[in-house]
């Protein structure tokens, strides 16, 4: 069995969050002006895949809720940065981890579920109609995989929170 | 913790230190503190037969439950 003291540090992965975490910051910022010059100019924009050409309340409330998703989604990768800079301490199962691990499963479910309300917002204002249905897709921007990947890193924390528990008590055998 | 370690009384009787116990029985000064303290989740049989042994005594001489009110 590997021991603590045997777990490399994931190099890589706090790599790859770093760049992913700054230019998700960097777009989002840069992102702001040219919504709103958007909407000022009747530029047409594209939310969710639906070609949006005019600004009504119910399509300025979907940018913004979008807009508001995507902030969501930086303080996931913000949340896994931190958990997985966690790991460089060359500990496990700590609260930081726990919490941040459930954490993370729980915001991934709110911005799946969030993304497809925005979709059914998008389409009912800008194509006056709505459609509700079951899709598969067999890509990563499936909703299906998604929510399972949400449920998957609750369950994560739970199986955390209890080898935490595990190792305590190990810890606490004379 | 309704479980009392008499540990402590023990060493008295046979004037003998915590150091030189955990010495003796193969375990840290830090582990028999947590077994001392009350802190310890459990006891190994391994344990508690190497203290017996050195101690001369029985594990009821060193564990002790108490009903809790």
């Amino acid at each position: 069995m590997r021991t603590v003291d045997s777990i490399k540090p994931p190099i890589i992965l706090k790599t790859i969050l770093d760049i992913l975490f700054w230019v998700l910051i960097i777009s989002y910022i840069f992102g702001l002006p040219v919504i709103i010059l958007a909407l000022f100019q009747d530029v047409p924009v594209k939310i969710n895949n639906y070609n949006v050409e005019e600004f009504s309340a119910g399509i300025i409330a979907a940018i913004v809720l979008s807009f508001l998703n995507s902030a969501v989604f930086i303080y996931i990768v913000y949340l896994f940065r931190k958990v997985v800079r966690n790991f460089f301490k060359r500990k496990l199962f700590t609260h930081i981890q726990i919490s941040g691990l459930k954490l993370i499963g729980q915001l991934i479910i709110f911005t799946s579920l969030a993304e497809m309300a925005i979709d059914i917002l998008t389409m009912l204002f800008n194509e006056n109609r709505a459609r509700i249905g079951i899709t598969l897709d067999s890509t990563f921007d499936s909703l299906w995989f998604t929510l399972a990947l949400g449920l998957f890193f609750i369950l994560l924390s739970k199986s955390f929170s209890y080898a935490g528990k595990l190792q305590e008590e190990s810890d606490l055998t004379v | 913790m309704p479980i009392r370690i008499n540990l402590d009384l023990m060493l008295e009787n046979r004037n003998m230190k915590s150091n030189e116990l955990a010495e003796a029985v193969g375990i840290t000064t830090a582990n028999l503190s947590i077994l001392k303290t009350g802190k310890a989740k459990a006891v190994r049989f391994s344990t508690l037969e190497a203290i017996c042994k050195i101690l001369d005594c029985q594990p009821g001489d060193i564990l002790e439950y108490i009903e809790e009110e």
